[in-house]
Protein backbone atom coordinates (compact mmCIF):
# COMPACT_ATOMS: atom_id res chain seq x y z
CA UNK A 1 0.00 0.00 0.00
CA UNK A 2 1.19 3.49 -0.77
CA UNK A 3 2.67 5.61 1.98
CA UNK A 4 0.30 8.42 1.08
CA UNK A 5 -2.79 6.25 1.59
CA UNK A 6 -1.41 4.93 4.84
CA UNK A 7 -0.72 8.47 6.08
CA UNK A 8 -4.21 9.65 5.24
CA UNK A 9 -5.54 6.74 7.30
CA UNK A 10 -3.43 7.76 10.29
CA UNK A 11 -4.52 11.38 9.93
CA UNK A 12 -8.17 10.27 9.99
CA UNK A 13 -7.54 8.47 13.27
CA UNK A 14 -5.98 11.55 14.83
CA UNK A 15 -8.55 14.13 13.73
CA UNK A 16 -11.35 13.60 16.33
CA UNK A 17 -9.03 13.64 19.36
CA UNK A 18 -7.03 16.57 18.04
CA UNK A 19 -10.14 18.64 17.37
CA UNK A 20 -11.37 17.92 20.89
CA UNK A 21 -8.05 19.00 22.38
CA UNK A 22 -8.04 22.20 20.30
CA UNK A 23 -11.58 23.17 21.32
CA UNK A 24 -11.42 22.28 25.00
CA UNK A 25 -7.76 23.00 25.77
CA UNK A 26 -6.14 25.29 23.24
CA UNK A 27 -9.10 27.67 22.91
CA UNK A 28 -9.49 28.11 26.70
CA UNK A 29 -5.74 28.72 27.04
CA UNK A 30 -5.91 31.47 24.42
CA UNK A 31 -8.95 32.98 26.10
CA UNK A 32 -7.07 32.93 29.43
CA UNK A 33 -4.37 35.02 27.83
CA UNK A 34 -6.96 37.41 26.38
CA UNK A 35 -8.63 37.73 29.80
CA UNK A 36 -5.26 38.45 31.41
CA UNK A 37 -5.10 41.66 29.34
CA UNK A 38 -8.41 42.85 30.70
CA UNK A 39 -9.77 44.30 33.86
CA UNK A 40 -12.48 41.72 34.44
CA UNK A 41 -14.47 40.77 37.50
CA UNK A 42 -16.83 37.85 36.91
CA UNK A 43 -19.45 39.31 39.25
CA UNK A 44 -19.50 42.58 37.27
CA UNK A 45 -19.16 41.46 33.64
CA UNK A 46 -20.27 44.86 32.24
CA UNK A 47 -17.26 46.65 33.76
CA UNK A 48 -14.80 44.88 31.44
CA UNK A 49 -12.03 46.94 29.85
CA UNK A 50 -8.71 46.44 28.05
CA UNK A 51 -5.75 47.38 30.21
CA UNK A 52 -2.84 45.80 28.34
CA UNK A 53 -0.15 44.39 30.58
CA UNK A 54 -1.28 46.22 33.72
CA UNK A 55 -2.40 42.97 35.41
CA UNK A 56 1.11 41.60 35.01
CA UNK A 57 2.69 44.85 36.24
CA UNK A 58 0.41 44.78 39.30
CA UNK A 59 1.30 41.17 40.02
CA UNK A 60 5.04 41.79 39.86
CA UNK A 61 4.78 44.65 42.37
CA UNK A 62 2.55 42.66 44.74
CA UNK A 63 4.40 41.29 47.77
CA UNK A 64 1.82 38.48 48.09
CA UNK A 65 2.88 37.21 44.67
CA UNK A 66 6.56 37.03 45.64
CA UNK A 67 5.65 35.46 48.95
CA UNK A 68 3.63 32.80 47.13
CA UNK A 69 6.51 32.16 44.72
CA UNK A 70 8.79 31.65 47.70
CA UNK A 71 6.34 29.19 49.28
CA UNK A 72 6.07 27.34 45.98
CA UNK A 73 9.85 27.09 45.68
CA UNK A 74 10.27 25.89 49.29
CA UNK A 75 7.43 23.40 48.88
CA UNK A 76 8.73 22.02 45.60
CA UNK A 77 12.41 21.82 46.53
CA UNK A 78 11.99 20.36 50.02
CA UNK A 79 9.23 17.92 49.05
CA UNK A 80 10.71 16.64 45.79
CA UNK A 81 14.28 16.38 47.14
CA UNK A 82 13.15 14.42 50.23
CA UNK A 83 10.93 12.19 48.13
CA UNK A 84 13.79 11.49 45.75
CA UNK A 85 16.29 10.48 48.43
CA UNK A 86 13.81 8.46 50.47
CA UNK A 87 12.43 6.92 47.28
CA UNK A 88 15.91 5.98 46.08
CA UNK A 89 16.78 4.28 49.40
CA UNK A 90 13.54 2.32 49.44
CA UNK A 91 13.86 1.39 45.74
CA UNK A 92 17.38 0.07 46.42
CA UNK A 93 16.06 -2.03 49.28
CA UNK A 94 13.31 -3.47 47.03
CA UNK A 95 15.90 -4.07 44.30
CA UNK A 96 18.29 -5.95 46.58
CA UNK A 97 15.57 -8.35 47.64
CA UNK A 98 14.00 -9.01 44.27
CA UNK A 99 14.70 -7.89 40.74
CA UNK A 100 11.03 -7.54 39.91
CA UNK A 101 8.00 -5.72 41.28
CA UNK A 102 6.84 -7.49 44.42
CA UNK A 103 3.32 -7.59 45.88
CA UNK A 104 4.62 -5.38 48.68
CA UNK A 105 5.09 -2.60 46.12
CA UNK A 106 1.38 -2.47 45.34
CA UNK A 107 0.63 -1.89 49.03
CA UNK A 108 3.45 0.61 49.32
CA UNK A 109 2.16 2.60 46.34
CA UNK A 110 -1.22 3.25 48.02
CA UNK A 111 -0.45 6.78 49.30
CA UNK A 112 0.32 7.88 45.73
CA UNK A 113 -2.87 6.54 44.17
CA UNK A 114 -5.55 7.34 46.75
CA UNK A 115 -7.43 10.64 46.36
CA UNK A 116 -5.20 13.61 47.22
CA UNK A 117 -8.16 15.15 49.06
CA UNK A 118 -8.23 12.13 51.33
CA UNK A 119 -4.47 12.44 51.90
CA UNK A 120 -5.17 15.98 53.08
CA UNK A 121 -8.01 14.80 55.32
CA UNK A 122 -5.93 12.02 56.84
CA UNK A 123 -3.17 14.46 57.77
CA UNK A 124 -5.61 17.09 58.95
CA UNK A 125 -6.99 14.45 61.28
CA UNK A 126 -3.64 12.98 62.37
CA UNK A 127 -2.20 16.46 63.05
CA UNK A 128 -5.26 17.75 64.88
CA UNK A 129 -4.27 19.40 68.17
CA UNK A 130 -6.73 17.55 70.38
CA UNK A 131 -7.40 14.18 68.77
CA UNK A 132 -4.56 13.74 66.28
CA UNK A 133 -2.46 10.60 66.74
CA UNK A 134 0.66 12.15 65.18
CA UNK A 135 0.35 15.21 67.41
CA UNK A 136 -0.04 12.87 70.37
CA UNK A 137 3.12 10.92 69.41
CA UNK A 138 5.11 14.10 68.71
CA UNK A 139 4.07 15.62 72.04
CA UNK A 140 5.02 12.41 73.81
CA UNK A 141 8.61 12.75 72.61
CA UNK A 142 8.52 16.43 73.53
CA UNK A 143 8.10 17.97 70.09
CA UNK A 144 5.71 20.76 69.10
CA UNK A 145 4.07 20.95 72.51
CA UNK A 146 1.17 23.42 72.67
CA UNK A 147 1.47 24.18 68.96
CA UNK A 148 -1.39 23.78 66.52
CA UNK A 149 0.69 22.36 63.68
CA UNK A 150 -1.70 23.40 60.91
CA UNK A 151 -2.68 26.68 62.55
CA UNK A 152 0.80 28.02 63.24
CA UNK A 153 2.59 30.33 60.81
CA UNK A 154 5.86 28.48 61.33
CA UNK A 155 4.63 24.91 60.94
CA UNK A 156 1.68 25.06 58.50
CA UNK A 157 3.63 24.85 55.23
CA UNK A 158 5.98 22.24 56.71
CA UNK A 159 3.04 20.06 57.70
CA UNK A 160 1.65 20.08 54.17
CA UNK A 161 5.13 19.27 52.85
CA UNK A 162 5.28 16.30 55.26
CA UNK A 163 1.97 15.05 53.87
CA UNK A 164 3.35 15.48 50.34
CA UNK A 165 6.45 13.45 51.21
CA UNK A 166 4.29 10.69 52.63
CA UNK A 167 2.10 10.76 49.52
CA UNK A 168 4.77 10.81 46.79
CA UNK A 169 7.82 8.94 48.11
CA UNK A 170 6.24 5.62 47.03
CA UNK A 171 5.74 6.99 43.50
CA UNK A 172 9.41 7.89 43.16
CA UNK A 173 10.45 4.57 44.66
CA UNK A 174 8.30 2.76 42.09
CA UNK A 175 9.64 4.81 39.18
CA UNK A 176 13.25 4.27 40.24
CA UNK A 177 12.72 0.56 40.90
CA UNK A 178 11.03 0.12 37.49
CA UNK A 179 14.05 1.83 35.96
CA UNK A 180 16.50 -0.36 37.91
CA UNK A 181 14.76 -3.56 36.81
CA UNK A 182 15.27 -2.74 33.13
CA UNK A 183 18.99 -1.95 33.51
CA UNK A 184 21.51 -4.22 31.72
CA UNK A 185 23.39 -6.49 34.14
CA UNK A 186 26.83 -6.46 32.45
CA UNK A 187 28.17 -3.17 33.90
CA UNK A 188 27.31 -4.36 37.42
CA UNK A 189 29.03 -7.71 36.94
CA UNK A 190 32.09 -5.96 35.54
CA UNK A 191 32.15 -3.64 38.56
CA UNK A 192 31.91 -6.63 40.90
CA UNK A 193 34.83 -8.30 39.15
CA UNK A 194 36.85 -5.09 39.48
CA UNK A 195 36.08 -5.06 43.19
CA UNK A 196 34.14 -1.79 43.25
CA UNK A 197 32.35 -1.02 46.51
CA UNK A 198 28.55 -0.95 46.58
CA UNK A 199 28.50 2.80 47.07
CA UNK A 200 30.84 3.31 44.09
CA UNK A 201 28.66 1.05 41.95
CA UNK A 202 25.61 3.06 42.94
CA UNK A 203 27.17 6.47 42.24
CA UNK A 204 29.24 5.68 39.15
CA UNK A 205 27.17 3.03 37.41
CA UNK A 206 23.58 2.84 38.55
CA UNK A 207 22.68 6.52 38.89
CA UNK A 208 24.17 7.53 35.50
CA UNK A 209 22.29 4.66 33.83
CA UNK A 210 19.09 5.76 35.56
CA UNK A 211 19.47 9.38 34.48
CA UNK A 212 16.57 9.46 31.98
CA UNK A 213 14.16 7.87 34.48
CA UNK A 214 15.34 10.18 37.24
CA UNK A 215 14.94 13.28 35.11
CA UNK A 216 11.48 12.42 33.85
CA UNK A 217 10.11 11.40 37.24
CA UNK A 218 11.57 14.51 38.90
CA UNK A 219 9.99 16.72 36.23
CA UNK A 220 6.61 15.05 36.71
CA UNK A 221 6.90 15.55 40.46
CA UNK A 222 7.95 19.20 40.06
CA UNK A 223 4.92 19.80 37.84
CA UNK A 224 2.70 18.15 40.47
CA UNK A 225 4.23 20.13 43.33
CA UNK A 226 3.78 23.42 41.47
CA UNK A 227 0.11 22.68 40.83
CA UNK A 228 -0.54 21.33 44.35
CA UNK A 229 -4.02 22.32 45.44
CA UNK A 230 -6.04 19.57 47.10
CA UNK A 231 -3.97 19.08 50.26
CA UNK A 232 -3.55 22.83 50.77
CA UNK A 233 -7.30 23.34 50.40
CA UNK A 234 -8.12 20.67 52.96
CA UNK A 235 -5.26 21.15 55.44
CA UNK A 236 -4.62 24.90 55.68
CA UNK A 237 -6.51 26.80 52.96
CA UNK A 238 -3.23 28.58 52.35
CA UNK A 239 -3.23 29.84 55.93
CA UNK A 240 -2.93 30.84 58.65
CA UNK A 241 -3.24 34.16 56.82
CA UNK A 242 -1.17 33.47 53.74
CA UNK A 243 1.56 31.48 55.52
CA UNK A 244 1.20 28.41 53.31
CA UNK A 245 -0.16 30.01 50.15
CA UNK A 246 1.56 28.82 46.97
CA UNK A 247 1.27 30.48 43.55
CA UNK A 248 -1.36 27.97 42.47
CA UNK A 249 -3.42 28.55 45.62
CA UNK A 250 -3.12 32.33 45.26
CA UNK A 251 -4.50 32.07 41.71
CA UNK A 252 -7.40 29.98 42.97
CA UNK A 253 -8.21 32.58 45.64
CA UNK A 254 -8.01 35.55 43.27
CA UNK A 255 -10.13 33.78 40.65
CA UNK A 256 -12.73 31.89 42.63
CA UNK A 257 -12.98 33.73 45.94
CA UNK A 258 -12.63 37.31 44.67
CA UNK A 259 -13.64 36.52 41.06
CA UNK A 260 -10.98 38.97 39.79
CA UNK A 261 -10.57 36.88 36.69
CA UNK A 262 -8.51 39.37 34.70
CA UNK A 263 -5.76 39.45 37.26
CA UNK A 264 -6.30 35.80 38.09
CA UNK A 265 -5.81 34.83 34.47
CA UNK A 266 -2.48 36.67 34.41
CA UNK A 267 -1.35 34.65 37.45
CA UNK A 268 -2.45 31.44 35.79
CA UNK A 269 -0.65 32.35 32.60
CA UNK A 270 2.60 32.66 34.54
CA UNK A 271 2.09 29.13 35.89
CA UNK A 272 1.29 27.91 32.38
CA UNK A 273 4.51 29.28 30.89
CA UNK A 274 6.48 27.48 33.59
CA UNK A 275 4.66 24.20 32.85
CA UNK A 276 5.28 24.53 29.10
CA UNK A 277 9.01 25.10 29.67
CA UNK A 278 9.09 22.06 31.94
CA UNK A 279 7.30 19.94 29.30
CA UNK A 280 9.87 20.86 26.70
CA UNK A 281 12.67 19.72 29.02
CA UNK A 282 10.87 16.41 29.70
CA UNK A 283 10.26 15.70 26.03
CA UNK A 284 13.88 16.53 25.19
CA UNK A 285 15.00 14.02 27.83
CA UNK A 286 12.72 11.38 26.36
CA UNK A 287 13.88 11.90 22.78
CA UNK A 288 17.53 11.80 23.90
CA UNK A 289 16.78 8.47 25.59
CA UNK A 290 15.31 7.05 22.37
CA UNK A 291 18.47 7.98 20.50
CA UNK A 292 20.61 5.98 22.91
CA UNK A 293 18.68 2.75 22.45
CA UNK B 1 14.79 -16.85 65.73
CA UNK B 2 17.98 -14.81 65.75
CA UNK B 3 19.29 -16.39 62.56
CA UNK B 4 15.88 -15.91 60.96
CA UNK B 5 16.06 -12.20 61.68
CA UNK B 6 19.62 -11.98 60.43
CA UNK B 7 18.83 -13.85 57.24
CA UNK B 8 15.75 -11.79 56.51
CA UNK B 9 16.79 -8.45 57.96
CA UNK B 10 16.26 -6.64 54.67
CA UNK B 11 12.85 -8.22 54.15
CA UNK B 12 11.81 -7.30 57.66
CA UNK B 13 13.03 -3.73 57.25
CA UNK B 14 11.07 -3.41 54.02
CA UNK B 15 7.88 -4.77 55.58
CA UNK B 16 8.26 -2.28 58.45
CA UNK B 17 8.74 0.61 56.01
CA UNK B 18 5.68 -0.42 54.00
CA UNK B 19 3.61 -0.75 57.17
CA UNK B 20 4.74 2.72 58.32
CA UNK B 21 3.62 4.16 55.01
CA UNK B 22 0.18 2.59 55.05
CA UNK B 23 -0.32 3.13 58.79
CA UNK B 24 -2.19 6.46 58.37
CA UNK B 25 -4.67 4.75 56.04
CA UNK B 26 -5.18 1.89 58.52
CA UNK B 27 -5.58 4.40 61.35
CA UNK B 28 -8.21 6.29 59.37
CA UNK B 29 -10.06 3.04 58.77
CA UNK B 30 -9.93 2.19 62.49
CA UNK B 31 -11.34 5.60 63.40
CA UNK B 32 -14.13 5.13 60.87
CA UNK B 33 -15.38 2.01 62.70
CA UNK B 34 -15.12 3.55 66.17
CA UNK B 35 -17.97 5.22 68.00
CA UNK B 36 -17.52 8.99 68.43
CA UNK B 37 -16.64 8.54 72.08
CA UNK B 38 -13.85 6.08 71.29
CA UNK B 39 -12.60 8.19 68.38
CA UNK B 40 -11.98 11.17 70.68
CA UNK B 41 -9.99 9.25 73.26
CA UNK B 42 -6.27 9.97 73.66
CA UNK B 43 -4.19 7.94 74.38
CA UNK B 44 -6.20 5.99 71.82
CA UNK B 45 -8.25 2.93 72.64
CA UNK B 46 -6.63 0.09 70.75
CA UNK B 47 -9.26 -2.49 71.55
CA UNK B 48 -12.83 -1.45 70.94
CA UNK B 49 -16.05 -2.86 69.59
CA UNK B 50 -16.39 -1.89 65.92
CA UNK B 51 -19.49 -0.21 64.56
CA UNK B 52 -20.60 0.57 61.03
CA UNK B 53 -22.80 3.44 62.23
CA UNK B 54 -20.53 6.07 60.65
CA UNK B 55 -20.79 4.41 57.24
CA UNK B 56 -24.58 4.24 57.45
CA UNK B 57 -24.77 7.92 58.38
CA UNK B 58 -22.38 8.96 55.60
CA UNK B 59 -24.03 6.82 52.91
CA UNK B 60 -27.67 7.54 53.68
CA UNK B 61 -28.01 10.68 55.83
CA UNK B 62 -25.22 12.64 54.13
CA UNK B 63 -26.20 11.48 50.66
CA UNK B 64 -23.01 9.67 49.68
CA UNK B 65 -25.00 7.05 47.77
CA UNK B 66 -25.93 9.86 45.37
CA UNK B 67 -22.39 11.31 45.22
CA UNK B 68 -20.96 7.87 44.47
CA UNK B 69 -23.50 7.58 41.65
CA UNK B 70 -22.45 10.99 40.30
CA UNK B 71 -18.78 10.05 40.45
CA UNK B 72 -19.40 6.71 38.72
CA UNK B 73 -21.44 8.31 35.92
CA UNK B 74 -18.66 10.86 35.39
CA UNK B 75 -15.81 8.32 35.57
CA UNK B 76 -17.36 5.81 33.19
CA UNK B 77 -18.57 8.36 30.63
CA UNK B 78 -15.34 10.35 30.62
CA UNK B 79 -13.13 7.25 30.49
CA UNK B 80 -15.23 5.69 27.70
CA UNK B 81 -15.28 8.77 25.48
CA UNK B 82 -11.61 9.51 26.09
CA UNK B 83 -10.71 5.96 25.05
CA UNK B 84 -12.74 6.22 21.85
CA UNK B 85 -10.95 9.45 20.93
CA UNK B 86 -7.55 8.66 22.40
CA UNK B 87 -6.74 5.05 21.50
CA UNK B 88 -6.90 5.55 17.70
CA UNK B 89 -4.95 8.77 18.14
CA UNK B 90 -2.24 7.02 20.17
CA UNK B 91 -2.06 4.25 17.57
CA UNK B 92 -1.66 6.75 14.73
CA UNK B 93 1.03 8.63 16.69
CA UNK B 94 2.92 5.39 17.36
CA UNK B 95 2.84 4.15 13.77
CA UNK B 96 3.01 7.19 11.50
CA UNK B 97 6.01 9.40 10.81
CA UNK B 98 4.22 12.63 10.01
CA UNK B 99 5.81 16.01 10.59
CA UNK B 100 2.81 17.13 12.64
CA UNK B 101 3.28 14.26 15.13
CA UNK B 102 5.82 16.06 17.28
CA UNK B 103 3.58 19.14 17.58
CA UNK B 104 0.58 17.00 18.54
CA UNK B 105 2.73 15.10 20.99
CA UNK B 106 3.96 18.26 22.73
CA UNK B 107 0.34 19.40 22.91
CA UNK B 108 -0.73 16.10 24.44
CA UNK B 109 2.04 16.21 27.02
CA UNK B 110 1.25 19.78 28.02
CA UNK B 111 -2.41 18.76 28.36
CA UNK B 112 -1.31 15.79 30.50
CA UNK B 113 0.53 17.89 33.09
CA UNK B 114 -1.64 21.02 32.75
CA UNK B 115 -2.61 22.43 36.17
CA UNK B 116 -6.44 22.30 36.51
CA UNK B 117 -6.50 25.97 37.48
CA UNK B 118 -5.46 26.90 33.91
CA UNK B 119 -8.56 25.41 32.33
CA UNK B 120 -10.97 25.94 35.18
CA UNK B 121 -11.16 29.72 34.73
CA UNK B 122 -12.11 29.86 31.03
CA UNK B 123 -14.28 26.73 31.30
CA UNK B 124 -16.07 28.18 34.33
CA UNK B 125 -16.74 31.42 32.48
CA UNK B 126 -17.99 29.68 29.34
CA UNK B 127 -20.13 27.08 31.11
CA UNK B 128 -21.59 29.73 33.44
CA UNK B 129 -22.59 31.84 30.42
CA UNK B 130 -24.21 28.81 28.79
CA UNK B 131 -26.04 28.05 32.04
CA UNK B 132 -24.34 24.66 32.18
CA UNK B 133 -22.71 24.67 35.62
CA UNK B 134 -23.64 21.68 37.77
CA UNK B 135 -24.48 19.40 34.82
CA UNK B 136 -23.08 15.97 34.02
CA UNK B 137 -22.12 17.07 30.48
CA UNK B 138 -19.92 19.85 31.86
CA UNK B 139 -17.92 17.78 34.32
CA UNK B 140 -17.63 14.88 31.85
CA UNK B 141 -16.24 17.12 29.07
CA UNK B 142 -13.80 18.62 31.55
CA UNK B 143 -12.60 15.23 32.77
CA UNK B 144 -12.08 14.07 29.18
CA UNK B 145 -9.44 16.80 28.75
CA UNK B 146 -6.94 15.21 31.10
CA UNK B 147 -7.99 11.57 30.58
CA UNK B 148 -7.65 11.90 26.80
CA UNK B 149 -4.16 13.35 27.11
CA UNK B 150 -3.19 10.62 29.58
CA UNK B 151 -4.65 7.87 27.34
CA UNK B 152 -2.72 9.06 24.30
CA UNK B 153 0.49 9.43 26.31
CA UNK B 154 0.25 5.94 27.82
CA UNK B 155 -1.19 3.98 24.88
CA UNK B 156 1.36 5.35 22.44
CA UNK B 157 4.04 3.70 24.57
CA UNK B 158 2.16 0.39 24.62
CA UNK B 159 1.56 0.44 20.84
CA UNK B 160 5.22 1.12 20.20
CA UNK B 161 6.09 -2.10 22.01
CA UNK B 162 4.15 -4.09 19.39
CA UNK B 163 6.22 -4.78 16.26
CA UNK B 164 4.75 -3.26 13.08
CA UNK B 165 5.74 -6.34 11.03
CA UNK B 166 2.77 -8.32 12.39
CA UNK B 167 0.43 -5.69 10.97
CA UNK B 168 2.13 -5.75 7.60
CA UNK B 169 1.57 -9.47 7.18
CA UNK B 170 -2.09 -9.01 8.13
CA UNK B 171 -2.39 -6.31 5.47
CA UNK B 172 -0.83 -8.61 2.87
CA UNK B 173 -3.36 -11.28 3.83
CA UNK B 174 -6.08 -8.85 2.81
CA UNK B 175 -7.16 -7.21 6.09
CA UNK B 176 -8.17 -3.57 5.83
CA UNK B 177 -6.37 -0.96 7.95
CA UNK B 178 -9.24 -0.82 10.42
CA UNK B 179 -9.50 -4.61 10.63
CA UNK B 180 -5.77 -4.85 11.30
CA UNK B 181 -5.99 -2.23 14.04
CA UNK B 182 -9.09 -3.65 15.73
CA UNK B 183 -8.46 -7.40 15.31
CA UNK B 184 -4.66 -7.70 15.42
CA UNK B 185 -3.03 -4.75 17.17
CA UNK B 186 -5.64 -3.83 19.78
CA UNK B 187 -5.92 -7.35 21.26
CA UNK B 188 -2.14 -7.46 21.56
CA UNK B 189 -2.20 -4.17 23.51
CA UNK B 190 -4.97 -5.32 25.85
CA UNK B 191 -2.93 -5.40 29.06
CA UNK B 192 -1.80 -1.84 28.32
CA UNK B 193 -5.41 -0.97 27.66
CA UNK B 194 -6.45 -2.35 31.05
CA UNK B 195 -3.75 -0.26 32.79
CA UNK B 196 -4.94 2.81 30.89
CA UNK B 197 -8.60 2.23 31.80
CA UNK B 198 -7.79 1.69 35.48
CA UNK B 199 -5.65 4.82 35.64
CA UNK B 200 -8.13 6.93 33.70
CA UNK B 201 -10.80 5.85 36.13
CA UNK B 202 -8.60 6.74 39.11
CA UNK B 203 -7.67 10.14 37.66
CA UNK B 204 -11.31 10.99 37.11
CA UNK B 205 -12.40 9.65 40.50
CA UNK B 206 -9.64 11.58 42.32
CA UNK B 207 -10.18 14.93 40.58
CA UNK B 208 -10.94 17.64 43.07
CA UNK B 209 -10.43 21.10 41.61
CA UNK B 210 -12.60 20.79 38.50
CA UNK B 211 -15.33 19.20 40.59
CA UNK B 212 -15.02 21.96 43.20
CA UNK B 213 -15.38 24.73 40.62
CA UNK B 214 -17.86 23.22 38.15
CA UNK B 215 -20.28 21.14 40.23
CA UNK B 216 -22.62 21.86 43.11
CA UNK B 217 -25.66 20.20 44.69
CA UNK B 218 -26.98 18.24 41.68
CA UNK B 219 -23.77 16.65 40.38
CA UNK B 220 -21.47 16.82 43.42
CA UNK B 221 -18.67 14.28 43.21
CA UNK B 222 -17.34 12.16 46.09
CA UNK B 223 -14.05 14.09 46.33
CA UNK B 224 -15.79 17.40 46.97
CA UNK B 225 -18.34 15.82 49.29
CA UNK B 226 -15.50 14.43 51.42
CA UNK B 227 -13.87 17.85 51.75
CA UNK B 228 -17.20 19.27 52.91
CA UNK B 229 -16.92 17.38 56.16
CA UNK B 230 -14.52 20.11 57.20
CA UNK B 231 -16.65 22.71 58.86
CA UNK B 232 -15.53 25.49 61.17
CA UNK B 233 -17.97 24.32 63.87
CA UNK B 234 -17.12 20.92 65.24
CA UNK B 235 -15.86 17.93 63.34
CA UNK B 236 -17.30 14.49 63.19
CA UNK B 237 -14.01 12.67 62.79
CA UNK B 238 -15.58 9.23 62.66
CA UNK B 239 -17.90 10.20 59.84
CA UNK B 240 -15.16 12.08 58.07
CA UNK B 241 -12.88 9.04 58.17
CA UNK B 242 -15.71 6.82 56.92
CA UNK B 243 -16.25 9.22 54.02
CA UNK B 244 -12.51 9.19 53.31
CA UNK B 245 -12.42 5.38 53.25
CA UNK B 246 -15.42 5.33 50.89
CA UNK B 247 -13.62 7.80 48.65
CA UNK B 248 -10.54 5.57 48.35
CA UNK B 249 -12.46 2.28 48.14
CA UNK B 250 -12.25 1.86 44.34
CA UNK B 251 -8.49 2.31 44.54
CA UNK B 252 -8.18 -0.25 47.33
CA UNK B 253 -10.17 -2.67 45.16
CA UNK B 254 -7.88 -2.08 42.17
CA UNK B 255 -4.87 -2.66 44.42
CA UNK B 256 -6.25 -6.01 45.52
CA UNK B 257 -7.48 -7.30 42.16
CA UNK B 258 -5.38 -5.55 39.54
CA UNK B 259 -2.09 -4.71 41.19
CA UNK B 260 0.04 -5.66 38.20
CA UNK B 261 -1.89 -3.29 35.94
CA UNK B 262 -1.76 -0.57 38.57
CA UNK B 263 2.00 -0.79 38.99
CA UNK B 264 2.62 -1.12 35.26
CA UNK B 265 0.38 1.82 34.40
CA UNK B 266 2.03 4.02 36.96
CA UNK B 267 5.59 3.26 35.92
CA UNK B 268 4.76 3.55 32.20
CA UNK B 269 3.14 6.94 32.75
CA UNK B 270 6.50 8.43 33.48
CA UNK B 271 9.03 6.21 31.83
CA UNK B 272 7.91 5.86 28.23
Amino acid sequence: MSVLKKNSYYIKLMIPGTIFLIIVILAPIISTFVMSLQSYNFTRPSAKSWIGLKNYADIFTDSLFWESIWHTVVYTVVAVASEFFLGLLIALLFYRISKENSPLMSLFILPSVISPVVVGLIFRYMLNTEFGYFTYLLNKVGLFKNIALLGNVKTALGSVIAADIWQWTPFLALMLLSGMITLPQEPFEAAKVDGASQLDTLIHIMLPLLKPVIRVSLMLRIADAVKEFDKLFVMTEGGPGTASETLNYLSYRINFRYFQMGRGSALVFIILIFIILLSIVVLRTLSVKEDIY
Amino acid sequence: MKTFIKKNSENILLVIIVLLFIFPIIWTFLTSIKTDLDAWRLPPKYIFSPSIKNYLIVLFDKGFIGFIGNSLITCFSATGIALLLGVPMAYALARSKLKINSIIFVGVFVAYILPPIVLSIPLYVVFARLGMLDRYTTIIITHITFILAFTVWLMRGFFEEIPAEIEESALIDGCSNTQTFLLITLPMARSGLVSTVIFSFILSWNDFMYALVLTSSKTRLVSVAVAQFLTPHGMFWGQMCAAGIIAILPILVFTLFARKFLVRGMSMGGIK
